[in-house]
């Protein structure tokens, strides 16, 4: 077990990491060029504003009209986005693994707050793939994967969640938090996760020729 | 208000479609993918791919999934999943039944109209998809019948209807003499060099509905504005070839035209009402040439209406009293933000006036565009039944006349008030402003 | 501009004409056309018994019409108009009318010395070509792309073979259409013909053309090359050597090919109206080497110019030495000319006029709602309600002005040396 978590906390880290940071870098700087040697018109169409006053909209809750039509996905939506993202860096025993690396910290939430925030994004884990496979046009459309990413997100925070209450088998639990994080951050830039990036890309396109060729709303 | 929905009839046997599947192997079909894919997509098409988390909410921008009960088949998503998706991800497994049914869903189950990217946290551009599919099957030959004789015809003629030199100046002649009757020294000045404004129209105004070009040269005799028409092939602003999915006719369509206005010098190209051929001169075919923006003006008919009463060049003498409703056309509210100019139209010339819901840039598409209606009568059943939901949109508002300024929209909602058998009427912007305009200038 | 000189600003009045004199108040006027020696001025208009009459230089003509339409001068001063009397049309030349009649004629061209004049027929609802009053023996279902040859002795035209009825895709996908050489069609048919030329002796014919609904090529005298191209653009003989350039698109981008062979080593995202000079050593085109950037290519040399959105009217001087074409920019024009934008834009700029020997460039120009003229830059002081291109006097030292002001049309002489 010891010989795991050093793995884990070592190489593994470092790996997952890389992969995660070098994934994203490749993807997004390849996109990058890969527009401007094949699909360079599309910097013609470009518009800040446009960007911008969209991404204002689709970052604002029910700020478009998909989101007033479907009131509980965008809640939880939201809220599952928020706590995806926010929870590793303010938890307060992340945040001391900052401080002892590299003897940097910040604020942290509140125990009761972080076990509810980690509960809420397990539970939409699951809210997704029941959404998944209840709704018929989503079930429809889902692939193996589709399921499979809300358990990749599900096992890091459960376990997480599992071991920091020093809930029976935590040890194993918190090793195997450990590596799912890793199996999660590296999955970002090979999986269908990679919308965390190349949605900024498709948001500003289409928003721009939306609001500045088109000039039509696209919320 | 839900109307009745009418099932489906006997399938659909489409000559265009049928004729090339015969010859096409696996080996054919994955080599011409491979190939549209690799030289005609790029980046873009790998971000829409990569990043749609499969998650469903652009289905409820499809009038098709709303009208055909949500069935996950006519999802934006859905239609790609059948097409594209597998066409990428099972390409050597792809044969001819797969391909006629991509053809279907890519020619007749999906307008182009782009309101699922509206609905897509991404922005993801379906209805581009879908054109790559069109592509795909346009280069294996396997088109509708009807919108490949169209896109002959543009081929042939530069327009959309097999329309000859002649037939089209005549019809201006004679157009012209008709018009003198009620105004003698009415001009439809054809080949005037020089004119500030070039008009342009659809094929089907001189094949069918000559009375538009006389209403446009009254509104432009009463408005004082110098005009002509050429007399050459470029007077068709029309593009079927943008929806067969043949880039290089299209590109040409577009050329002619604009070279005619070029040849005339003209400072502006004025279009008449119609939607699809305006997303061709000012966003695709020019594009496909090399012109970042139309290289002469166009100003779309609303846009030209909107000018002349706002400048006062022409004036209303007394509004239009029936109630009426106002289509927006996806082609000009999503493709040109025209809705707002629409409307001051309409309450310039029109008393009562019901907005439909949702309205302007969340209108529904009329269930004619993006070739659609095109692919001719085989597909017209399934058509209204993809309709319902704009059926029970007019319906709803109770008006007597629907404007909308498009010609496919015209015929979409024409076919659709009769199919629900919706007591209203269909009608163009120009008819409402040349019976309530002041005719002593 | 202070003006010192009244003759200066104002140049000789050789003509003047006051058209609206020659109308009864019952009369609309239709059209004004000038004659390229600035001499004959012709209005077309339509009495109170809705006939159209054509009148030049205050001159009614003999013939009155049920219909005139499209009066044209041709490049040897004579005036056309295509007439319709009641049942048939013809042409109308200088008053005299032709024998031949037509169900509709349209489409007056003329050859480069405007001796030959040429239009497109439609008789029983078949096609042809009518030079010179003989019109073609045969006749096509189907016409389009009407050409002349240089010395105007020949006509072509892309022809329709045989009539198929609308949506019989499989039959036009087989090809139907061919070039007709004076009536007589290539003995290869294709599924589209666009743009037929003539070679500069008119003894050969080339077109851009369809083999099927994807390979474009060229046919030359009905043989297409043996390469096909993703597209083709309208093609041009060399005049030298008879050889057949084309803009072809391959891989995505365009580049000219010469006898079917890639011909330039740079690839653009555009590259259309290929034109040789007098002798063929130059080969321009219009380019846009990147999307939404146009320039002019000289034998495979791109212009450095700004930005410009699109560009028209490539013209040689007649000595070849010389390049020059409209710009456009944000809606406004200017000429652009030895790879240099001359840099003053206007509203509108037509297409350059060269002095015979190849110095000077002139345009007829819009600017501030008027029409004037522009010579190597410098603006005329005059602006005028209406005017037509600019014209060199043959000792390349006046520029001839056509110019219709407040009712008048004025042929003014504008010694270069004034502007
Ligand atoms: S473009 Fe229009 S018709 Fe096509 S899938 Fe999207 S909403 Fe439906
Ligand atoms: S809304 Fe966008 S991300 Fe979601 S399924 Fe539709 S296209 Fe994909």
């Amino acid at each position: 077990m010891h010989q795991l978590y050093d793995l884990a906390t070592g190489p593994l880290l470092y790996l997952s990491l890389s992969l995660f940071a070098g994934g994203i870098l490749v993807q997004g700087i390849s996109l990058i060029r890969e527009t401007y040697t094949s699909e360079r018109f599309v910097f013609s169409f470009l518009s800040v504003k446009s960007a911008l006053l969209s991404m204002v909209h689709w970052g604002t809750p029910f700020g478009s009209t998909v989101m007033r039509k479907n009131i509980l996905l965008t809640v939880v939506g939201f809220l599952f986005h928020i706590g995806l993202l926010a929870l590793p860096f303010f938890l307060m025993a992340h945040v001391l693994l900052f401080y002892e690396a590299w003897g940097l910290s910040w604020p942290t939430v509140p125990g009761w707050a972080a076990d509810t925030a980690t509960l809420f994004v397990c539970i939409a884990c699951l809210f997704f793939v029941f959404r998944r496979l209840l709704v018929p046009d989503i079930r429809y459309i889902s692939t193996p994967m589709d399921y499979l990413i809300p358990v990749l997100i599900l096992v890091p925070f459960a376990s997480g969640f599992w071991a920091s209450h020093t809930l029976p088998g935590f040890r194993v639990c918190h090793v195997l938090h450990i590596l799912s994080a890793e199996v999660l951050l590296s999955a970002i830039p090979f999986t269908r996760l990679t919308h965390m990036l190349f949605g900024f890309f498709t948001r500003i396109y289409t928003s721009s020729e939306f609001g500045s060729t088109r000039f039509a709303k696209d919320w | 208000m839900t109307l009745q929905q009418t099932t489906l009839h006997a399938p659909i046997i489409d000559e265009g479609i049928e004729k090339k599947l015969s010859g096409l192997t696996p080996e054919t079909i994955r080599t011409v993918i491979d190939d549209v894919l690799s030289s005609e997509t790029g980046p873009r098409l790998k971000a829409y791919l990569k990043t749609c988390v499969h998650c469903g909410l652009c289905s409820d921008g499809c009038h098709f999934f709303l009208s055909f009960d949500r069935n996950p088949r006519y999802s934006p998503v859905g239609k790609i999943k059948e097409t594209l998706a597998r066409f990428i991800h099972d390409k050597n497994r792809i044969t001819a039944d797969v391909i006629r049914q991509a053809a279907v869903i890519a020619y007749t189950e999906c307008n182009l109209c782009r309101r699922c990217v509206m609905y897509c946290p991404f922005g993801i551009d379906t209805a581009y998809m879908i054109g790559i599919v069109r592509r795909i099957c346009h280069r294996l030959g396997v088109t509708p019948l009807y919108i490949q004789d169209t896109a002959h015809s543009h081929s042939a003629f530069m327009n959309q209807m097999w329309v000859k030199e002649d037939e089209w100046i005549d019809t201006i002649h004679w157009q012209e003499e008709d018009a003198r009757e009620e105004i003698p020294d009415l001009r439809i000045p054809l080949e005037k060099e020089g004119a500030d404004v070039m008009y342009s129209v659809i094929a089907p105004e001189p094949r069918f509905q000559a009375d538009l070009i006389y209403k446009a040269a009254v509104l432009m005799k009463r408005a004082g504005i110098d005009w002509t028409l050429p007399a050459t092939p470029g007077w068709d602003n029309s593009d079927m070839a943008m929806f067969s999915g043949d880039n290089e006719i299209m590109g040409r369509i577009t050329r002619t035209h604009f070279e005619a206005a070029e040849r005339l010098n003209v400072k502006k190209i004025v279009m008449g009402e119609c939607g699809h051929a305006f997303r061709s001169v000012y966003d695709t075919g020019n594009r496909w040439l090399g012109w970042t923006f139309p290289p002469i003006p166009v100003v779309h008919a609303i846009e030209f209406y909107y000018d002349l009463l706002k400048t006062g060049r022409i004036r209303i003498r007394e509004k239009f009293k029936p109630r009426v409703t106002f289509h927006d056309p996806c082609n000009i509210v999503r493709g040109k933000g025209l809705h707002e100019k629409a409307r001051y139209i309409i309450a310039k010339t029109c008393e009562n006036f019901i907005e439909m819901t949702p309205n302007r840039e969340h209108n529904f598409c009329c269930g004619a565009g993006g070739g659609v209606i095109n692919c001719g009568p085989p597909y017209k059943s399934k058509r209204m039944q993809a309709s319902r939901v704009k059926a029970e949109q007019l319906k709803n508002t109770g008006a007597d006349v629907v404007i909308t300024p498009c010609h496919n929209c015209h015929s979409g909602i024409d076919d659709i008030l009769h199919h629900y058998k919706i007591p209203m009427s269909v009608t163009f912007m120009v008819d409402i402003l040349t019976t309530t305009m002041e005719t002593n200038p | 501009m202070l003006l010192t000189n009244p003759q200066k600003s104002s140049g000789t009045v050789e003509k003047k004409e006051t058209v609206d004199a020659w109308m009864t108040p019952s009369d609309h006027l239709e059209d004004i056309q000038v004659s390229p020696d600035g001499d004959n001025v012709a209005a077309m208009f339509v009495n109170k018994e809705g006939e159209t009459q054509l009148c030049v230089n205050g001159q009614r003509w003999e013939h009155g019409f049920e219909r005139l339409w499209y009066p044209r001068f041709s490049p040897d001063n004579r005036l056309t108009a295509l007439a319709w009397d009641g049942e048939a049309w013809t042409l109308i030349v200088d008053d005299q009318v032709w024998d031949s009649r037509f169900d509709y004629a349209w489409n007056t061209g003329f050859s480069q010395d405007g001796h030959h004049i040429m239009v497109v027929f439609q008789k029983d609802g078949t096609y042809g070509l009518c030079l010179d009053d003989q019109p073609w023996t045969t006749s096509f279902p189907g016409i389009g792309h009407a050409a002349i040859s240089p010395d105007g002795t020949r006509t072509a035209a892309a022809v329709q073979m045989e009539k198929i009825s609308e949506g019989d895709i499989f039959s036009f996908q087989q090809g139907v259409f061919s070039t007709a050489v004076d009536g007589e069609a290539w003995t290869k048919n294709f599924v589209n013909i666009w743009d037929p030329v003539f070679s500069h002796d008119g003894k050969k014919t080339a077109a851009a053309v369809r083999l099927n609904l994807y390979d474009y090529s060229v046919a030359v005298n009905g043989e297409a090359w043996r390469k096909c191209f993703e597209c083709v653009w309208k093609p041009r003989f060399q005049p030298d050597t008879d050889d057949v350039v084309a803009p072809v698109r391959k891989g995505q981008s365009w580049t000219l090919a010469k006898n079917g062979n890639l011909f330039w080593k740079n690839r653009f995202t555009q590259l259309w109206h290929p034109e040789f000079n007098h002798d063929g050593s130059k080969l321009a085109a219009v380019v846009a080497p990147a999307f939404g950037v146009w320039s002019v290519a000289v034998n495979d040399t791109v212009w450095k110019l700004d930005r410009f959105d699109a560009i028209t009217g490539l013209t040689y001087s007649p000595d070849g030495s010389r390049l020059a074409a409209v710009g456009m920019k944000k809606g406004r024009h200017t000429l652009i000319y030895d790879g240099k934008s001359c840099n003053r834009f206007c509203e509108r700029v037509w297409p350059p006029v060269f002095s015979p020997d190849s110095r000077h460039i002139a345009a007829r120009i819009e600017t501030n709602g008027r029409y004037t003229v522009i010579l190597d830059g410098r603006v005329w002081d005059r602006t005028y309600d209406k005017v037509w291109d600019p014209v060199f006097d043959d000792a390349n030292d006046a520029l001839v002005i056509r110019a219709f002001d407040k009712g008048q049309y004025l042929k003014i002489r504008a010694p270069l040396s004034h502007f």
